[in-house]
């Protein structure tokens, strides 16, 4: 029987609220004010990321829905040559098994969308692309796990769901599922890392959402300054008559542009990591 | 060998494991600008960035980027022109990009 992850989540929060308490009230010296400091900063500034390339981006900004692998499955198989099943074990290949077996523990789990909280960053830096931040009221429901959730819950055809209920928080629970996850880090690094701490490279607070978004959820989208020169270089690159399959990805860039300066939006180029 | 594990329709790039090591590939495709990551990487791309898996093996590099070039090509036929790309940025670019490009030719 699937169990509903946002019910989880929600009747989590007294508990994950009293395990943030105790972390900080394990705190001495000058680590108590610093993982109070490290909580106020992600109640105050998380909002949603979503990392994609900027050819995903570009229809989004330009109308579209962002749609999940199973989304994207069900519309391959609107062209009739394939059926849904066939489509979506086409697009995950070897990873089938472990996505379709966590997203069959949930209600509603062939609905989930994946982001990671985030903070000021780019996003997971290991996926490279931009990163689209959400608006603070696009989502309704929101489920976040520590970590990855196939790296962390599923194993083989197992999925611990022992450790999901004891884990997953709901969006008010944020600062919470941080300081239990983050708070020896969070104290041995200056508060200038914290951003980063929270969202880079492997390591990320993963978002579950069920909500549809699209470019009216979207409040400003961030990019790493090496993958905006990459993509300037291409650009140059252009004159000389370019790379024909670059060429796409620097067409799809001008698209994200054009779309975010009709809106009033620019794209906010962030330190790397 | 190669082995082209998960690919992008859209914009063509690529995780390629080369002698038992993960790289992720992104046109044009130069080994060097390559780089390496782990395999949940992968899963991640395949199961929530909307990458297809893929089993393709390949004997040398420039037959995988082909094949890739080629599938890319197939699923986006309609792209403007290079000519066409280039003068379409000025008209979206910022300030910014506008001072690095003077940079740029300098």
């Amino acid at each position: 029987m699937p169990s509903d992850l946002f019910a989880l989540a929600r009747d989590n929060a007294p508990r994950l609220a009293d395990q943030c308490q105790e972390t900080i009230d394990s705190k001495t010296g000058d680590d108590r004010p610093t993982i109070e400091a490290f909580a106020a900063l992600v109640d105050e500034d998380a909002r949603v990321g979503v990392n994609m390339r900027p050819s995903v981006l570009a229809p989004i900004l330009g109308g579209e829905s962002y749609l999940n692998m199973n989304e994207l499955a069900e519309k391959d198989s609107q062209s009739g040559s394939i059926g849904y099943e066939q489509a979506l074990r086409k697009r995950l290949g070897q990873w089938y098994d472990r996505r379709v077996t966590f997203e069959a523990e949930f209600e509603r789990g062939t609905e989930f969308k994946y982001g990671a909280v985030n903070v000021g960053t780019a996003g997971a830096l290991r996926y490279q692309g931009v990163c689209a931040i959400l608006k603070h009221e696009a989502l309704t429901i929101v489920g976040l796990l520590p970590s990855d959730s196939l790296q962390r819950y599923v194993n083989g055809s197992d999925v611990d769901t022992d450790r999901v209920e004891a884990e997953v928080g709901s969006w008010d629970s944020r600062c919470h599922v941080a300081v239990i996850k983050l708070d020896g880090r969070a104290c041995r690094c200056s508060p200038a890392e914290w951003r980063r701490l929270v969202c880079s490279g492997d390591d990320f607070i993963e978002v579950i959402c069920v909500d549809s978004f699209g470019a009216d959820e979207v409040s400003h989208v961030r990019i790493t300054e090496s993958e905006e020169a990459r993509l300037r270089q291409a650009v140059y690159n252009t004159y000389t008559g370019g790379d024909p399959t670059t060429n796409r990805e620097v067409h799809a860039l001008i698209e994200v542009k054009g779309d975010l300066r009709s809106r009033g939006m620019t794209l906010e180029v962030v330190a790397d990591a | 060998m190669l082995e082209l594990l998960a690919l992008a329709l859209e914009d063509g790039w690529a995780y390629v494991r080369r002698d038992g090591v993960i790289q992720f590939a992104r046109p044009p495709y130069r080994k060097d600008a390559c780089h390496t990551v782990a395999e949940s990487a992968v899963e991640d791309a395949v199961t929530k960035h909307g990458f297809m898996a893929s089993t393709e093996t390949f004997d040398e590099w420039d037959h995988l980027t082909s094949y890739v070039r080629q599938r890319v090509e197939e699923t986006q036929p309609d792209v403007p022109s290079a000519e066409e790309i280039g003068r379409a940025y000025w008209e979206v670019a910022e300030k910014r990009d506008l001072a690095l490009a003077l940079d740029h030719v300098e």
